[in-house]
């Protein structure tokens, strides 16, 4: 949105009207996001042929602990409603109403860092119950890769997952505290809800292919 | 011997026709028909999102300025 999209001047109005430009953070995040949905698309991809070509009855492999998907359901709940008070903080930004939206930010943030706790204690006990990566003797028991493929391709999608999501959790934490000074511009605010937004919709793919599948 | 267009191309020719098939990616190395099936939509989802993506953009784009158009002023 250059100049060039400036419009004429209207007559009887001294101003020209102007197309709003799109904020520089918000193409670069636009940008960033199409990078991660190809790279969340090609571990999902890996996984599910993976998870095709194992025999059947050995995945999950047998001795391998289940995944909690009673207490990950509770928590994609948590991630989700985390979303929400996102949209509401954008509303009430929209609305100039500062009190209302640094509040549902600070929601918001509390929730996503609940997500990432929650995470934090699954992965502690999976690990405590023989869930790794290596899983090397279950593999050897099942005579095959699967015990292996099956840790590696949970702490893989569901720790970049994470990872995300502790990421996000940073950047929100840093826009709650510019908003206390009045210096979170509103292409900021934008780029940040446009990943979190991400971060949470790719969620319960994930959580529906590797817990629930 | 000295390294030049006109051996080198023959011996990429051989290295091309009579070197024996790999068979190392993920559905040569099984085979079975589930795999297949994985390979195949996954291959299609991967292949059909970059234009989704910036179809949706372009779409986006669109929609902001026939928005923009159509306001009074």
């Amino acid at each position: 949105m250059s100049n060039s999209s400036v419009q004429g001047a209207v007559p009887g109005n001294t101003a020209p009207r102007q197309r709003e430009q799109v904020p520089a953070p918000v193409i670069g995040m636009v940008i960033f996001v199409f990078t991660e949905m190809m790279f969340f698309g090609a571990l999902i991809s890996a996984y599910l042929i993976v998870k095709a070509g194992a025999p059947v009855g050995t995945w999950p492999p047998p001795g391998q602990p289940r995944l909690p998907w009673e207490l990950t359901g509770v928590n994609t709940v948590v991630l989700l409603a985390s979303a929400v008070f996102m949209f509401l903080a954008n509303r009430e930004y929209l609305a100039s109403n500062k009190t209302r939206s640094i509040r549902n930010l600070f929601i918001a943030t509390c929730l996503g860092l609940c997500f990432i706790l929650v995470q934090g204690y699954e992965w502690i006990s999976l690990l405590k119950h023989g869930l790794t990566l290596r899983a090397a003797d279950v593999a050897l028991a099942t005579g095959g890769v699967s015990a292996s493929s099956y840790g590696s391709f949970f702490f893989l999608i569901i720790g970049t997952h994470a990872l995300h999501v502790l990421a996000a959790v940073l950047f929100m934490v840093r826009a709650y505290a510019l908003f206390g000074s009045d210096r979170l511009g509103r292409g900021e605010f934008q780029a940040l809800q446009l990943f979190w937004y991400f971060v949470v919709g790719v969620w319960p793919i994930l959580y529906a292919l590797v817990y629930l599948s | 011997m000295k390294i030049t267009l006109k051996n080198l191309i023959p011996a990429l020719a051989g290295c091309l026709f009579l070197a024996p098939d790999a068979s190392a990616c993920a559905v040569c190395f099984t085979g079975a028909q589930d795999t297949l099936w994985a390979y195949y939509v996954t291959a299609f989802l991967l292949t059909c999102l970059p234009f989704l993506m910036v179809g949706s953009a372009l779409y986006w784009l669109y929609c902001r300025n026939r928005a923009f158009d159509e306001t009074p002023e």
